[in-house]
């Protein structure tokens, strides 16, 4: 399993944490996400999500 | 304590008949909207300060009316502060055309002194000015507005309440609304006003009321306050040709500016504001006050400010003069740091450098992160990123 990030592809050596919030579903748009914490391969933690209404992949930056 | 009032009375219409030729024995009306001041020709047909210029036309349909022209009336009164300070080291300004002085502790004879003031002044400024002594400042006051210019009145003392007493009440300072009421009472003169009792008449009228009261009975202890001669570096430059653009009016202030602050006179002091002035062709004078945020002693610091106000007030009218003041000098400022502050140095280094980007860029590209839902599930939601002012 990889990433890419900035179009550099990084391994991804352990998930370690998963979760999911389901927000705002009175809204045209509701909020409905997929989270991953993820150790890299260079020893960096990223967190990524699948937004599930639309399907894409995105990282968050807090 | 003897006090002397001079008395210039019209005198922003000497400073113009001094400045220009063509109307030196025209009728004159000075005023935009509403009547600043005008001459005794146009008094005498019915025009009044405050009145709206077009109503003083139709009074006075042969005066010539001209633009208040503020700073320089200002310019030349102080001169004739500095002038009054040769013969007493207590000159209060009471507004432009009226200065007091102390003759507290100056063994001088009254009526020579008075002669020197009236013809020194207009043998070296030219301005023919009444002169009333008495022991306070409301009464020399009053005395030298009854008089003519080149005239004085010398008040013995305790004799005030009874020189008061067949006066007008509209000497006295009130508001118009007591004006009208002291109307509507039947009292016309200010010795009507001390002939009633005191209790009475401040119940009607309140403290205002009390004040009068006093001065109409000749009690009046108010000090004169002197004023404060601040100590200032100033350059001129007279432009070969009127400057026409804004960029060349800013070459100008610029040399000026950093000849200011190259001057011997500013003996390495900070300055905390900058005044820019410019004679305006055909006429007038435009002034901008350019304030500091904190002292400065680098002309760069200062030429940044003083560029960023004149581009936001440029002057109306091509320059003729230019000159620039610095004003507020002192020693070197310093900050008072707080005891337990974290923040310190860095964040004062912050704070200048929004605030100048913000002047020279219209908005400061610097931002801070606020939480607006700091509980929110959704990250993003939690917090925002919003551009910062060191001001709020």
């Amino acid at each position: 399993m990889a990433v890419y990030l900035s179009g550099h592809r990084y391994a991804v050596e352990a998930v370690l944490e998963t979760w999911r919030i389901d927000d705002e579903w009175w809204r045209e748009w509701a909020v409905s996400r997929l989270y991953f914490s993820l150790l890299l391969e260079d020893g960096r933690t990223i967190t990524v999500y699948q937004d599930l209404v639309s399907g894409r992949w995105w990282q968050q930056s807090y | 304590m003897l006090v002397a009032c001079v008395h210039i009375p019209r005198f922003a219409v000497e400073v113009e008949r001094q400045r220009r030729n063509d109307v030196a024995t025209r009728l004159i009306l000075i005023g935009d909207a509403a009547v600043f001041d005008c001459s005794l020709g146009a008094e005498a047909s019915g025009v009044r300060q405050g009145m709206r210029v077009s109503e003083a036309i139709g009074l006075c349909h042969r005066a010539v009316v001209l633009p208040p022209d503020l700073p320089h009336y200002q310019r030349r009164f102080d001169e004739v502060l500095d002038f009054l300070e040769n013969f007493s080291p207590v000159v209060e300004s009471g507004g432009l055309g009226t200065a007091y002085l102390s003759l507290h502790g100056l063994s001088v004879k009254l009526e020579p002194l008075t002669d020197e003031v009236i013809a020194s002044l207009h043998r070296w400024l030219g301005f023919m000015a009444a002169v009333g002594i008495a022991g306070g400042k409301f009464t020399a006051g009053v005395a030298a507005q009854t008089m003519r210019p080149g005239l004085a009145k010398i008040m013995p003392p305790g004799q005030e309440a009874s020189f008061l007493a067949s006066l007008p009440v509209d000497y006295l300072p009130m508001s118009d609304s007591m004006r009208w009421r002291l109307g509507l009472l039947g009292l016309q003169t200010i010795g009507d006003i001390a002939r009633l009792p005191l209790g009475a008449f401040q119940s009607q009228f309140g403290p205002k009321g009390r004040r009068c009261w006093e001065l109409a009975s000749g009690i009046d202890n108010e000090p004169l306050v002197p004023r404060v001669k601040e100590e200032t570096v100033i350059r001129r430059l007279q432009l070969a040709a009127r400057a026409v653009t804004l960029e060349a009016v800013l070459v100008g202030v610029e040399r000026l500016v950093y000849a200011a602050y190259a001057s011997p006179d500013r003996r390495g002091r900070w300055a905390r504001k900058a005044v820019v002035r410019a004679a305006l062709d055909s006429g007038g004078t435009w002034e901008l006050a350019v304030p500091f945020r904190e002292a400065l002693a680098d002309p760069r610091d200062a030429w940044f400010a003083v560029k960023s106000a004149i581009a936001r007030h440029p002057p109306e009218r091509p320059v003729e003069e230019l000159e620039v003041e610095l004003v507020g000098l002192s020693a070197e400022s310093g900050k008072q740091a707080g005891m337990l502050e974290g923040k310190g140095k860095l964040w004062r280094q912050v704070e200048e450098a929004a605030r100048q980007l913000r002047a020279q860029e219209g908005r400061a590209p610097i931002g801070k992160v606020v939480e607006v839902e700091p509980w929110s599930r959704i990250p993003e939601r939690r917090a925002v990123f919003i551009e910062f002012d060191p001001s709020a």
